[in-house]
Formats: structure tokens, sequence, C-alpha cells
């Protein structure tokens, strides 16, 4: 049997995550600490990212385009959870922080849209913040590429709340 | 002797001429900044950051917003319902963008660089026929703007600059959301085809 065929976000996904991880170990030859310790918190609020989400899909209380959101927006979260995991295994990091156990959501299909979004914005928060922090280039390449993709996660959500997707011109995560 | 062009270019045909391809985005819009990405391998930060040189990409980044302030205002005519809302709020975002990175290059001592005439980009844009051009185009002038901002951000010295930047990346993805998804019938697979966002995305 053949292996199924990379498809181009396939390969542009291994590359992030291979470019994090080269950029882990050679930060940990240069900086042992800074740039560890912020993607060990960004790390944390990814796996609740993960966990968020598989509790809304679990809930079965979104349908149609909202259902294939949150799917579609778990999965995106995976990988950038296993991209940080990667990295930070690079630098050397032993220690990661533990996913948090699910739990059942609550509320109904707007209240979970909420929930996701009020999420994004906390993760989006965290990006901001890392922005000033890390000094690795490669790490703030793939920074930048994430926080981007969680801003369309919000984007999308706030569509499906039926509020406008892009109401700020700078997006910090605040507001 | 040269001939005066008397057809508007096509998309792909302005992109290049413009040097507005996605691969050559970095390039064009932190031109000045030097030197290439040998450092993204080191994982340590960029040597050759300095002030001027972060001025340089800020002044890079500011032809690219004022571009896309005249894409949305040409496109404007030609849009209707939610498309043109979300356009009208795109192009005064973008205005936005310009504003802060003038005053940013400024406060730096630099000059700003300034857009042209309105007649200036209408002549180089390709010819659009209506909402579907419109969000083909827009959709590639926002990835050309990310693909910049992505490879910028690294190169700036100063991290509030890079917040700022990052920040208004932010704002140009969920633009292209926004357009992927008016292009794609609202899917989200298509609105948000990439977990690492990298301006590639098309529908």
């Amino acid at each position: 049997m053949s292996a199924p065929a990379l498809t181009r976000r396939d390969l542009a996904a291994a590359l992030a995550a291979s470019a994090l991880a080269s950029a882990g170990a050679a930060e940990a030859r240069a900086r042992p600490m800074g740039d560890r310790e912020v993607l060990l918190g960004l790390l944390a609020l990814e796996q609740r990212s993960v966990v968020v989400y598989e509790q809304i899909a679990r809930s079965g209380k979104l349908s149609g385009s909202a259902a294939a959101a949150a799917a579609l927006f778990g999965d995106q979260e995976r990988r950038h959870a296993d991209a940080l995991t990667q990295a930070l295994r690079g630098m050397g990091a032993t220690s990661l922080p533990k996913p948090p156990s699910p739990q059942d959501a609550r509320g109904d299909a707007g209240e979970l849209i909420r929930l996701a979004a009020e999420h994004e914005m906390k993760c989006i928060r965290a990006y901001y913040e890392a922005h000033a922090k890390l000094r690795s280039p490669a790490l703030l390449a793939t920074a930048a590429g994430v926080m981007a993709n969680e801003a369309q996660h919000l984007a999308v959500l706030r569509q499906l709340l039926g509020r406008d997707p892009s109401p700020v011109a700078f997006v910090t995560g605040e507001g | 002797m040269s001939v005066a062009r008397t057809t508007p270019p096509n998309r792909r045909e302005f992109l290049r001429v413009a040097g507005l391809s996605a691969t050559a985005a970095g390039a064009l819009a932190f031109a000045g900044c030097g030197g290439g990405d040998d450092e993204s391998a080191l994982g340590v930060p960029d040597p050759r950051a300095t002030p001027q040189r972060d001025r340089a990409i800020l002044n890079g980044a500011l032809n690219l917003e004022n571009t896309a302030v005249a894409v949305y205002t040409v496109g404007l005519p030609l849009l209707r319902g939610a498309v043109r809302r979300h356009a009208e709020r795109f192009r005064d975002q973008e205005r936005e963008h310009a504003v802060a990175l003038a005053g940013l290059v400024r406060r730096m001592g630099g000059a700003p660089n300034v857009a042209k005439p309105a007649e200036e980009y209408r002549a180089a844009f390709p010819r659009l026929r209506g909402e579907s051009d419109f969000l083909r185009f827009a959709t590639d002038l926002e990835n050309v703007g990310i693909s910049a901002y992505v490879e910028g951000i690294p190169k700036l010295k100063d991290g509030r600059l890079r917040q700022t930047v990052a920040s208004i990346l932010c704002d140009e993805a969920q633009h292209v959301a926004v357009l992927l998804g008016a292009r794609g019938g609202d899917r989200p697979d298509v609105s948000v085809p990439e977990p690492f966002v990298t301006g590639k995305a098309t529908a």
C-alpha cells in the first residue's frame, strides 16, 4: 500500500515544524533560557485550544459550517502544539506542560462559539506579547504565522456569531 | 523607442512588474534592509538589525499599505452587499496601517514614503471586470503583504515594532480569510486553509 501523498499544506506545516525544531536546537546552544520559557507558555495555551475545540466538537451542539470550523480549527491548534513541542524538545526541554483534562462543554451553540472566540483572543494576546520577547528569527517567523492563523479563527468565529469578522485594524487580542 | 502601454496589465503581469510576486514580497517590501535569511537557520538574533533597518522595513511596509488602499478604492464600485461593506472597512483599516507606519517612520527620524497619485495605481492595476476579479486581485495583494510581514518581523530589532507589525499582519490575515470565504461560499477550510499563515493561501 502506498503512503498518502503530502499536500502543499502538509508540506508547509512540516517545514514550519522543522524550522521550529532547528531553531529550538540552535536556541538551546545559544541561550538555554528566554525563548524556551516563552514557548512553554504558548504550548500550554495551544494544548488548551485543542481541548476547547474537542469539547465543542464532542458536545454535538454545532452543525454545518460551525461544526466544520470547530473540527478544522482543532486540527490546526494540534499542529501548532506539535510544532511547539518539537521546538522545545530541540531546545532540550524535558518537562513539558501536560494537556489539560477535557471537561464537558456547557451552553448552546452560540455560547460555545463565544467560548472559542474568547480563547482565541487569549492566544492572540499571548503571541502578541511573545513578539516582544522572542529573539530567534525562526521562532519569530513561525510565531507570526501561528498568530495570524489564530486571528483568522477569530474572524470566522465572529462571522458565525453574526459579528464583523475584522473590526479592528490592529489585532492585539485586546478589546 | 518606448511604446506607451494602452491596455492594463493582467493580474499576474501586475504582480510581476511591480515586483510583488509572493516570493519577491520580502525583497521588495523591505527593500534596503539588506541580507538574506541565513540568520534564520542560526536561531540567534539577527546581528544586522539596527534602528535604521527597522525604519527601512517600516517604510517598505508603508508602500504595501498605500497600494492596498488603492486596490480597495478602485474595487469598491464593482461590489455590492456584504462584500462591499467588508471592502470599505478593509480600505479604512489599510489607511489606518499606513498612517501608523508613516508616524513611526517620522518618529524614527525618517521621511515616510508617499502614496502615488490614484491614477498611477489605477493604470498599473489589471482590469477588474467584476466582484470575482476584485476578490482574486485583493487576495493576491493581501497575501503579498502577509508574506512580507512574516519575513519582515524577525528582521526588526525593536520588540514593540515587532508587536505593531504582527498586529497589522493579523488584520491582513483576517482580510484574506474573509475574501477567500466570499469566493468559496464561506467554507472554513477555504477561508482558513493553513495552520501556519505564510501568505500563500489561494482559493
